[in-house]
C-alpha cells in the first residue's frame, strides 16, 4: 500500500518534469525578459545615471565579468609553464619508486 | 615492470603550496581592487565636477615622489631574492631597505592624509572624499600589512641566519609585495592624475 504523500510527490514530479511545462516556462521567461528589460536594469542607480555614467557602468560590468576569466587563464597558463619548466629542468620529474610501494609489491 | 613490481612516480608539486596559495590570494585581491576601481569610475563619470569645486586638490607631486619610493621597494625586494638565490649575505640588508621604503611610503601617505583632513577632505565631506579614502586607504592597509609581515620576519631572523629563514617565505611574500607595488601606479593615475 502506497503512502498518500508519495503519490502526491510523484504526481508533482511528473508535472514539473513534463516537457510541456518546461517549454512554457522557458518561453514565458524569455518573453518577460524581452518585454521588461528596459525597466529592469540590474543597477539600482541606473535610472538616475547620465549617459556617461551609464557607459562607465556597462564598461565596468564587462571588465568585472571578464577579469575572473583572465585571472583563471593566467593561473592555468602559469601552472602549465611551471610544469613544463619542471619537466625540462635536470632535477625535474624524479620518477623514482617509493620505498613503501616497492616493499609491498615485492614477491614474498 | 621490474623485480619489485610497478614503480610509482613520487609526486612532487610543480609549484610550492605557499606560492600557489599566495597566487590565489592575489587573485581575490585583484578582484577586490577591480571592484573598488569600477565603483570609483562609475561614480566619477556620473559626477558633473570631478574633483568637486569646494574640495581640496590632491598632492600630485609629493605622491608622485612617493610612488617612486614604492617602485624602488619592488626593486630592492627583487635584489633580496637574487641575493638569496646566489647565497650572498646581503639578503637582510636589501630586505631592511625594502622595509624602510615601505615605512617611508606609509609615512608620507599618512602626513598627506592629515593635511587633507585639515583642509576639509574627509570621508563624509563628499563622494570624492569617500572614494579617495576608500581606494587609497585600502591600498595603504595592504602596504601596512606587508610592512608588518616583513618587520616580524626580519625580527625573527635576527636570531638565526637570514637566508635560511627567508628561503621559505620570501617567494610568496615577494609576490604579495609586487602586487601591492603594481596596484599603486594604477591608483595614482586614476585618483590623482585623471
Amino acid at each position: 500500500m502506497r503512502e498518500p504523500i508519495t503519490i502526491h510527490a510523484r504526481a508533482l514530479h511528473r508535472f514539473i518534469s513534463s516537457a510541456r511545462l518546461i517549454g512554457a516556462t522557458t518561453l514565458a521567461t524569455a518573453a518577460l525578459t524581452l518585454l521588461a528589460s528596459p525597466a529592469a536594469r540590474a543597477c539600482s542607480s541606473c535610472f538616475s545615471l547620465t549617459d556617461r555614467g551609464r557607459e562607465a557602468y556597462y564598461a565596468s560590468t564587462v571588465f568585472l565579468g571578464l577579469l575572473p576569466f583572465l585571472i583563471l587563464g593566467g593561473v592555468i597558463f602559469w601552472l602549465r609553464w611551471a610544469a613544463k619548466h619542471a619537466a625540462e629542468s635536470p632535477e625535474g620529474a624524479p620518477a623514482r619508486p617509493r620505498a613503501d610501494t616497492a616493499e609491498q609489491s615485492a614477491p614474498s | 615492470m621490474g623485480v619489485h613490481g610497478p614503480t610509482v612516480a613520487q609526486s612532487r608539486p610543480i609549484v610550492p603550496s605557499a606560492v600557489l596559495g599566495m597566487a590565489m590570494f592575489i587573485a581575490t585581491e585583484t578582484m577586490f581592487f577591480a571592484g573598488l576601481v569600477s565603483a570609483f569610475l562609475v561614480l566619477r563619470a556620473q559626477s558633473p565636477d570631478w574633483p568637486p569645486i569646494d574640495q581640496p586638490r590632491l598632492p600630485v607631486g609629493v605622491t608622485g615622489l612617493n610612488t617612486l619610493f614604492l617602485l624602488a621597494s619592488g626593486l630592492t625586494i627583487q635584489r633580496a631574492a637574487a641575493a638569496l638565490r646566489r647565497g650572498e649575505k646581503t639578503v637582510a640588508r636589501w630586505l631592511r631597505i625594502t622595509l624602510g621604503l615601505g615605512v617611508l611610503f606609509l609615512g608620507i601617505q599618512g602626513s598627506e592624509w592629515v593635511r587633507l583632513v585639515r583642509y576639509g577632505l574627509t570621508t563624509w565631506s563628499s563622494l570624492y572624499g569617500a572614494t579617495f579614502y576608500t581606494l587609497v586607504g585600502a591600498h595603504g592597509l595592504h602596504v601596512l600589512a606587508a610592512v608588518i609581515a616583513l618587520g616580524v620576519a626580519l625580527r625573527r631572523a635576527v636570531t638565526g641566519p637570514v637566508p635560511a629563514a627567508a628561503a621559505a617565505w620570501l617567494t610568496p611574500f615577494r609576490m604579495y609585495w609586487f602586487f601591492v607595488v603594481a596596484v599603486w601606479p594604477i591608483l595614482y593615475v586614476l585618483v590623482y592624475l585623471s
